[in-house]
């Protein structure tokens, strides 16, 4: 019998990038076990490639050869496309039972388009050269890009849900292969720099980008105080050849003894081995977190700048991530902060408390550390498996829960539910109801446009075969044209229904079918789609904030 | 003398002209044993067989069909007519003959033994003296627009071997320099009137075809007078100055190489002053590119060509004299004098009236820079109707109250309105080291070119090489000292409508040879012959490239292209981004979207 043909995830991205795809991998592997998973990768990603759990084989695209050849004006047309072809090759002279595009550029998609598969998830262009996103949870993450802060899923689970794995088998964590001889010259490093039998803290100070780095005097200071808090405790101190200098000099202010520098020292392989052997890493959102957590071990992580810890909190169990309580946290991605005032919110002291409950095995529950001083312009949150199956937070710091708090949890339960397909959602036949915040206006608004729309899509499914009733086919798209451009628009000026409006919008550029017809239905489907979904949110707000209790609509929704 | 259309009347004056030079004229002419035909002998030798020359003329004519690939109708550029059978062999074998004859003798022996009128009728013919004169604008350009193949007569290889081997070459760049399509930078100086040069130069370059990226350094400009200021107090010597103005053209160098390397050009034309080093010009040429610079400034004046004459492939200056032998002793062997020329799009004839007349308008008008031998030179018409522009002019003096436009640098537009609205301007050439009119004075300034552009009058001081341009008392007014000045000057206000005249036929002369489109084809010639762009940097067509494979996939990205289009990858990458409705995209072109979107920055 000839071997099924491959899974591929394209991905042009980082390490840390590369790590969280690994649930992906092997999610495509559980539903398929026959179907061996590919990677996709850049050349200089190749060492993290080799790290991740579930893949069968590695492909290298050197984007930075098409790059060169792009910029060379002196080769005649056929043979610029006959080599860019050749760098191609590798992946374009291949079939694949399913291609997954993790990596959101142009250039991507329009490989996308070239790959031989009849199944293409996440963005494809389309054979008209347009932006095409298929599969519903890649449509959800480009949806949230503008407000990730409301995001309820973490990036893991969102890339994860691509693949369509088997939900009932529970939770795929991180995971990654570290290779014997890595773990042998850890064995030895250790052994040889930070002898004693203290706690082993590795400490990550550095970062792709400066507006993510938690700054190295509030690291050290940090460390300083668990050290005095707590005897015989070991730092490590981890990182690249350019954080060397900055770990160089923390080592130095410690002056702990068992402590070391192996920023500089590593190979990827050989961090991950001693990542592994700590009994905390604490660290900025990096590619160092995300390896960490693969190798099991527990992280304390600071999201600043443009993270939020809803995106890309250390995947699974027991970890615990700070993030400011900052007005404009976090970031756009679109804007460059010059004055970074969230990195002070994060206070060494409250870090350092968060690290020992954590050595200690503190069990944090629910607001389980006390509102003080240290803690009161950040929040922390822990790491836990939600019902769902997913990721899902628990915030530590005993204070109320705030309305974005309740907001989330209601998006997560509605965009649950739509997205996996996993029963109705609750509350979807209640109209919304004139009461709360001002969120309930909105979504009173977006409710009618929704019914409008399904409603005229669905008279123009049934005038479509009627010639008598051709006339009122134009007044229809029009209506439908316009309740569209209102959706849009309120997704564009109200944050917290942008998800909903983005979400419609997208899945409208991906509308699929062709005739007025079948496009009609379509569109009363997307529709119906957005009414539900702002229905259900409206009442999972309102019984959230014990608001008068929705009315059950008590009709049939609309086909399709 | 630059290449003559023949007609009767020229030939005629040619023989006036040959008898007063005491040009050679032939050494007989004989008569042939078939058919007694004549047939002229010149410098001791027989021009055409003395025994049949129709039945030479034939075979000469069948040897260099069988040679080229010709079709009936095609013209043949033809160097040397003798007494014409050649010529009309061509014409009764089908072909078209442009006949160029460097022995005005010849010609003018073929109207006293042979039907010269009806030969003329039939044949365009040219005179020529130097092959160079074929890339010069005139009417022989339209007959050699078209032409397929060249032919030397016997007799001149003969007599003037490196003339005809020049003139098959040149007739090959006029074929190459108008099928071929390439990149140009055009790189202007940081300052000065040769910046609007530069730009004029570029648009000429873009109506030839080329695809063109107008450096425009001037911006730079502002950094001089800034650090002159700066140091001025603590700098008596100017040497801090000199260093730091050092440092910034070694900066400002590497940003125009930066920006061409981006462009990637096939050819770099460098204005004099240019921020462009030698090290960037060797490394444009390691990269395969021409370098070449229009040298439109005073030899004499701006001397930096000495260092850098080397430095480029070819050397275009604006002057002649001994220029050429001290060229080639600065090491550039390979020059062609290129004089100025005129926008017709800037300078055009516009009247003006209402409050432009008032304020441009003026019997008497100079506008340019006050140099020491206009400073002099103007004294004499203080007090006169007469209205200065431009930069420099002295706020005291005799020629304060005439200074408009608070001395200040006067732009193009305004320029042209100056000259419209004036009845006489004077153009005086500017000398740093004469009192007046510099008797040695040789190239021809923009004004020149651009007052007549305007169909306006001037009165202009004599230079050696405004004849080759204009003809004095026919298209200009010209005068060598004051005294002629002032009785020109006094004349031309009290008769408008000779000056009108005058005017009309400069302007004629302007559309005619002067423009920038004709200049830049003539150094696009040049550029063509001497160092011919690399082949892979000519801009194809689309047909070309379509041609390239034959595969339906192929022929797709070419959809509604025209096939004489010129396409490089960006215009492709605009063609195929635009799409094609109903037409899927293929992979030839969704790869040059993914490169086009990685060229531009995209991962």
């Amino acid at each position: 019998m000839a071997a099924a043909e491959p899974a591929l995830i394209l991905a042009f991205v980082r390490v840390g990038d590369l790590i969280q795809l690994t649930p992906l991998a092997k999610g495509l592997k559980r539903s398929r076990p026959d179907s061996p998973v590919a990677v996709c990768v850049l050349p200089e990603f190749v060492k993290a490639a080799e790290l991740m759990d579930g893949i069968d084989e590695i492909i290298t695209v050197d984007r930075d050869a098409l790059l060169r050849l792009s910029l060379r004006n002196d080769l005649p047309l056929n043979s610029l496309l006959e080599s860019a072809s050749a760098v191609l090759s590798p992946l374009l002279s291949r079939k694949f039972r399913v291609a997954i595009n993790m990596t959101h550029t142009h250039v991507s998609a329009m490989l996308m388009y070239l790959i031989q598969t009849a199944d293409k998830r996440g963005p494809v262009m389309t054979s008209g050269g347009q932006r095409g996103i298929s599969h519903p949870w890649m449509r959800f993450l480009h949806a949230y890009i503008a407000g990730k802060e409301i995001c309820p899923f973490n990036l893991v689970d969102m890339c994860a849900m691509t693949g369509d794995p088997d939900s009932a088998a529970g939770p795929i964590p991180l995971s990654i292969r570290i290779p014997d001889d890595a773990s042998r010259w850890a064995d030895e490093f250790l052994d040889r720099e930070c002898p004693g039998t203290g706690p082993l803290l590795a400490v990550h100070m550095g970062a792709s980008e400066d507006h993510k780095i938690w700054p190295p005097s509030s690291f050290t200071l940090a460390c300083r105080r668990i050290r005095e808090r707590m005897a015989g405790v070991r730092f490590l101190f981890v990182g690249g050849e350019g954080e060397r200098p900055v770990a160089e000099r923390a080592h130095a202010f410690l002056d702990a003894s068992g402590s070391a520098v192996a920023a500089g020292k590593t190979e990827l392989a050989q961090l991950a081995a001693l990542l592994e052997r700590c009994d905390l890493v604490i660290t900025n959102d990096t590619g160092p977190m995300h390896i960490a957590a693969a190798a099991g071990t527990r992280v304390l992580s600071i999201a600043l700048g443009p993270i939020h810890y809803s995106n890309t909190a250390p995947y699974g169990e027991g970890h615990l991530v700070f993030q400011p309580r900052a007005a404009c946290a976090p970031c756009s991605f679109h804007v460059r902060c010059v004055n970074p005032e969230c990195k002070k919110m994060v206070t060494p002291d409250a870090v350092a408390d968060a690290a020992l409950r954590m050595l200690a095995g503190d069990p944090l529950k629910d607001g389980s550390i006390p509102e003080s001083q240290a803690y009161a312009g950040c929040s922390v949150y822990a790491t836990e498996w939600g019902e769902d199956g997913l990721l899902d937070y628990r915030p530590l710091v005993d204070r109320a829960p705030d309305f974005r708090a309740r907001l989330v949890r209601a998006y997560r339960r509605v965009w649950f539910a739509s997205l996996a397909g996993e029963g109705g959602m609750p509350g979807e036949r209640s109209v919304v109801t004139q009461s709360g915040t001002g969120l309930f206006q909105i979504l009173l608004k977006l409710e009618s446009l929704a019914l409008k729309g399904r409603d005229t899509a669905a008279d123009i499914a049934k005038a479509a075969r009627n010639p008598r009733r051709q006339a009122q086919l134009a007044e229809g798209l029009e209506t439908i044209r316009a309740c569209a451009k209102a959706i849009r628009e309120i997704g564009q000026t109200v944050p917290e229904a942008n998800s909903l409006c983005t979400m419609f919008a997208l899945e409208e550029e991906n509308m699929m079918e062709a005739g007025l017809e079948a496009a009609a239905r379509e569109n009363a489907d997307l529709f119906g789609k957005l009414l539900r979904r702002t229905r259900s949110l409206a009442y999972l707000l309102a019984v959230g904030a014990d608001l008068p209790a929705p009315v059950d609509e008590g009709r049939a929704e609309c086909p399709g | 003398m630059p290449v003559e259309l023949v007609t009767l009347q020229t030939l005629f004056r040619k023989l006036e002209r040959l008898s007063r030079l005491g040009i050679p004229p032939l050494d007989e002419v004989v008569s042939s044993r078939t058919g007694g035909l004549p047939v002229p002998r010149f410098a001791g030798k027989t021009i055409h067989s003395s025994y049949d020359p129709l039945e030479e003329a034939r075979r000469f004519v069948d040897g260099f069909l069988r040679q080229n690939d010709l079709r009936p109708g095609d013209p043949v550029a033809v160097l040397g007519n003798g007494f014409g059978y050649v010529a009309e062999a061509l014409l009764d074998s089908g072909f078209r003959p442009v006949v160029f004859e460097p022995l005005p003798s010849l010609l003018v022996g073929m109207t006293e033994h042979r039907d010269a009128g009806r030969f003329l009728e039939r044949v365009p013919c040219f005179l020529i003296d130097d092959p160079a004169d074929l890339y010069r604008a005139g009417p022989h350009k339209a007959q050699l627009a078209a032409v397929k193949a060249t032919l030397v007569l016997p007799y001149v290889s003969w007599l003037f071997p490196s003339f005809a081997e020049s003139f098959r070459n040149k007739c090959a760049a006029i074929e190459s320099a108008r099928s071929a399509s390439c990149k140009v930078s055009v790189v202007s100086p940081i300052y000065g009137g040769a910046v609007e040069i530069a730009r004029y130069a570029g648009a000429g370059l873009e109506a030839n075809g080329m695809t063109v990226d107008f450096v425009d350094a001037s911006p730079f400009g502002a950094v001089v007078p800034a650090l002159r200021a700066f140091h001025a107090a603590r700098d008596r010597k100017g040497r801090v100055f000199d260093a730091g103005i050092a440092s910034f053209l070694a900066w400002a160098s590497a940003q125009v190489e930066a920006r061409i390397d981006a462009f990637d050009p096939a050819i770099v034309v460098v204005l004099p002053d240019a921020p462009v080093g030698e090290a960037q010009m060797r490394a444009f040429r390691d990269k395969g590119r021409r370098v070449v610079t229009w040298f439109v400034e005073d030899r004499h004046l701006l001397r930096r060509w000495e260092s850098e004459a080397a430095s480029f492939d070819l050397f275009f200056p604006i002057q002649k004299g001994d220029f050429p032998q001290e060229l080639a002793m600065a090491g550039q062997g390979h020059q062609h004098y290129l004089p100025l020329a005129a926008d017709d799009k800037v300078f055009s004839p516009a009247p003006l009236a209402g409050s432009a007349l008032a304020e441009f308008g003026s019997p008497i008008s100079f506008m340019g820079a006050a140099y020491h031998n206009r400073l002099r030179f103007f004294q004499a018409l203080a007090g006169r109707p007469f209205k200065i522009w431009g930069n420099g002019w002295p706020s005291e003096g005799p020629l304060a109250p005439h200074v408009r436009g608070g001395g200040r640098r006067v732009n193009a537009a305004e320029t042209a309105r100056i000259f419209n609205g004036t009845d006489v301007n004077i153009n005086l050439h500017s000398s740093v080291s004469h009192e007046g009119v510099n008797p040695f004075g040789d190239f021809v300034n923009p004004r020149t070119f651009e007052i007549a552009a305007c169909s306006a009058f001037q009165l202009v001081d004599h230079r050696s090489l405004l004849p080759g341009l204009f003809e004095p008392g026919f298209e200009v007014e010209c005068f060598s000292g004051q005294p002629e000045f002032l009785a020109l000057l006094d004349a031309s206000l009290s008769d408008p409508a000779s000056c009108a005249e005058m005017a009309a036929r400069a302007r004629a002369r302007v559309l005619r040879e002067h423009t920038y489109p004709q200049r830049m084809r003539e150094l696009l010639e040049a550029v063509f012959e001497h160092c011919p762009p690399e082949a892979g940097r000519r801009i194809p067509t689309a047909r070309e490239i379509a041609s390239e494979r034959d595969d339906p996939s192929w022929k797709a990205i070419f959809r509604g292209l025209d096939g004489d289009a010129l396409v490089d990858f960006e215009s492709l990458h605009r063609h195929v981004m635009r799409g094609d409705p109903g037409h899927p995209l293929t992979k030839d072109e969704t790869m040059i979207l993914m490169l086009g979107e990685l060229r531009h920055g995209g991962r």
